[in-house]
């Protein structure tokens, strides 16, 4: 307890609910809602979203909340002493290691999609966009994701990108708590709110346009207002669909950052006095009203005025980074009021969705960070630029190997399923291991508002179900056949048993840290949990 | 638009702003360190 001391705690508590959203505010909100509830009911999505959100959202949020600030007060900023906090068996710092192999392996990656953002920010700010149609799109954002298409780009633009997003990822880290992290939270979440605010209303005063249907003129004219019938037109036959059940939960777990590790490392610098009940819930809050009300109100709406609702089904269904990266600077193309107005939509849009992005991966880069601060001893600074070199030295490799699946195994095995195994490990820690009773104590330790009694029982049973269902689930559905690698070119599979590999190693490793770490723990005489 | 989406819209953007401006009032309400809990039984 006395390491506890010693750990920084932040400077307010607004700085705090902002670090915490805009950990969870992310690109996500922006980019994949919006397909998400296209593709899964319109409307009907929002109720196993919002069902998903009080049942298991919300529920995780404060117990990702709890655990951390348990651990955080017992001198742990990471899971795996979090982890042995909760449960004193020699097994739970090493079933801590999610929780430290789950960022870091997103971080990576996630940065490399930031610095996506943050060039765009640039390309727009230069008129480098402005003008192309369609295929002129394509290619431009062709030749920069594929090294070898390099058509419009030189090779070393994404690499340089890429550099200065890391390098301004981890000189926020560097700076501590809350001359770094909460200080970026303070501005960027503001300035994202105020950029998203503005091209929201933009969006929905366009005019309405003419309808074309592979560039035939339907007579018919359409505007933001269909974009939101688009969006929210009930589909009754999907409503009884598992499968839309299952993605709306996902579409929670992602959009709350939830089974992270990255929630529990913030928490860990809360006071035993510090509320964390009100303070979870205005974060999700937050969370989501960045998502529902601003998410949801921009990309759809803009495409469906000037592409019809058949071309955004289109769009939509290429995926999220069409949807950002080609299709909305198409729109801004289209925008009356000229170059101005296309340089200005193009900065404030992907100017959020890079503020968007950089409040979540600083978060990422803190669990990791901590351990080694925690373990061996080292500086901020030193373990920030040590994580930033190994940070580039592995982007590189999704630089070179995005288009060849290397990516996407990253982003399945630590970004999507990963986040169910740890939010399911943490859930049953808390809650059975710790037990129903001290679980509901720890919620209630400096609450600023007493939670409802039924949620005592969700917590307990209703959370860990879902999880259970969504991971089964998972499995079967979509673990399986990533695994198995069907319909892969032997070349693709190559690269993707390369990113396994690796992925394997850094979870080994980690394992072996954990253990050099508790090692020099036990000699130093220190207490372990 | 059709009265269906009006009405989920709506819906969603109540629930989810009312949540919001509900929980960001009683923060600025109630005093960062020590605050008092409510009366057992309540509610949110």
């Amino acid at each position: 307890m006395a390491e506890a001391a010693q750990r920084e705690q932040w400077g307010s508590r607004i700085g705090l609910i902002l670090a915490m959203a805009g950990n969870a505010v992310g690109l996500g909100n922006f980019l994949r809602f919006p397909r998400q509830a296209v593709e899964n009911g319109g409307g009907t999505f929002m109720i196993p979203y919002f069902v998903a959100l009080v049942l298991v959202g919300i529920p995780l949020m404060w117990i990702e909340w709890g655990v951390g600030r348990h651990g955080g007060l017992r001198g742990h900023g990471s899971t795996p002493g979090m982890f042995e906090s909760l449960w004193k068996h020699p097994l739970a710092k090493y079933l801590g290691v999610l929780g430290l192999f789950m960022p870091i392996i997103v971080l990576i990656y996630y940065c490399y999609i930031e610095s996506w953002t943050l060039a765009w920010t640039w390309f727009s700010l230069t008129g480098q966009t402005q003008g192309l149609d369609q295929a002129g799109m394509q290619a431009f954002f062709g030749s920069y994701v594929n090294l070898q298409n390099g058509t419009v780009h030189g090779f070393w633009t994404p690499f340089v990108f890429f550099f200065v997003t890391i390098a301004v990822n981890f000189f926020v880290v560097s700076k501590g708590l809350t001359a770094g992290i909460e200080r970026l939270a303070k501005i960027g979440m503001p300035i994202l709110f105020i950029f998203a605010a503005i091209l929201v209303i933009r969006v929905l005063t366009l005019d309405p346009q003419p309808e074309l249907v592979n560039g035939v003129a339907t007579g018919r004219m359409v505007g933001p207002m269909d974009g939101l019938n688009f969006m929210y037109n009930p589909d009754w036959s999907r409503i009884t669909d598992p499968s839309v059940w299952l993605a709306a939960t996902g579409q929670i777990f992602f959009t709350l950052s939830v089974g992270m590790g990255s929630l529990q490392a913030y928490a860990s610098y809360l006071k035993k006095t510090d509320d964390i009940a009100l303070s979870g819930i205005a974060t999700a809050a937050t969370n989501e009203t960045a998502e529902v009300v601003l998410g949801g109100s921009l990309a759809i709406p803009a495409i469906v005025t000037f592409f019809g609702v058949a071309g955004a089904m289109t769009i939509a269904s290429q995926g999220s980074f069409d949807l950002g990266f080609i299709a909305m600077p198409l729109v801004f193309n289209q925008l009356p009021g000229g170059a101005i107005m296309t340089t200005l939509a193009g900065v404030m849009w992907f100017g959020l969705l890079f503020f968007a992005g950089i409040t979540s991966s600083v978060a990422m880069a803190t669990p990791a960070l901590s351990f080694i601060e925690e373990n061996w001893g080292w500086t901020r600074k030193r373990s920030a630029w040590t994580l930033a070199a190994i940070a580039v030295a592995i982007g590189i490799l999704h630089i070179v190997y995005n288009t060849r699946g290397f990516l996407d195994e990253w982003d399945y095995w630590a970004g999507t399923f990963g986040l169910v195994v740890l939010a399911l490990v943490e859930t049953v820690l808390f809650v059975w291991v710790l037990g129903p009773t001290r679980m509901w104590e720890e919620l209630h330790d400096g609450a600023a508002i007493r939670i409802p009694k039924a949620y005592k029982f969700i917590i307990t049973f209703i959370t860990p179900t879902f999880l259970i269902i969504m991971m089964a689930w998972w499995f079967v559905q979509d673990a399986l056949p990533t695994l198995l690698m069907a319909d892969e070119t032997p070349e693709r599979q190559t690269v993707r048993w390369a990113s396994r590999g690796l992925m394997a190693l850094i979870f080994v490793l980690q394992l072996f840290l954990i253990r050099a770490a508790w090692n020099r723990r036990r000699a130093a005489g220190k207490e372990t949990a | 638009m059709t009265t269906g989406a009006l009405i989920f819209m709506i819906m969603a953007w109540t629930f989810v702003l009312g949540l919001t401006s509900w929980s960001f009032r009683k923060l600025m309400k109630t005093d960062p360190s020590n605050e008092p809990l409510p009366p057992p039984g309540t509610s949110l």
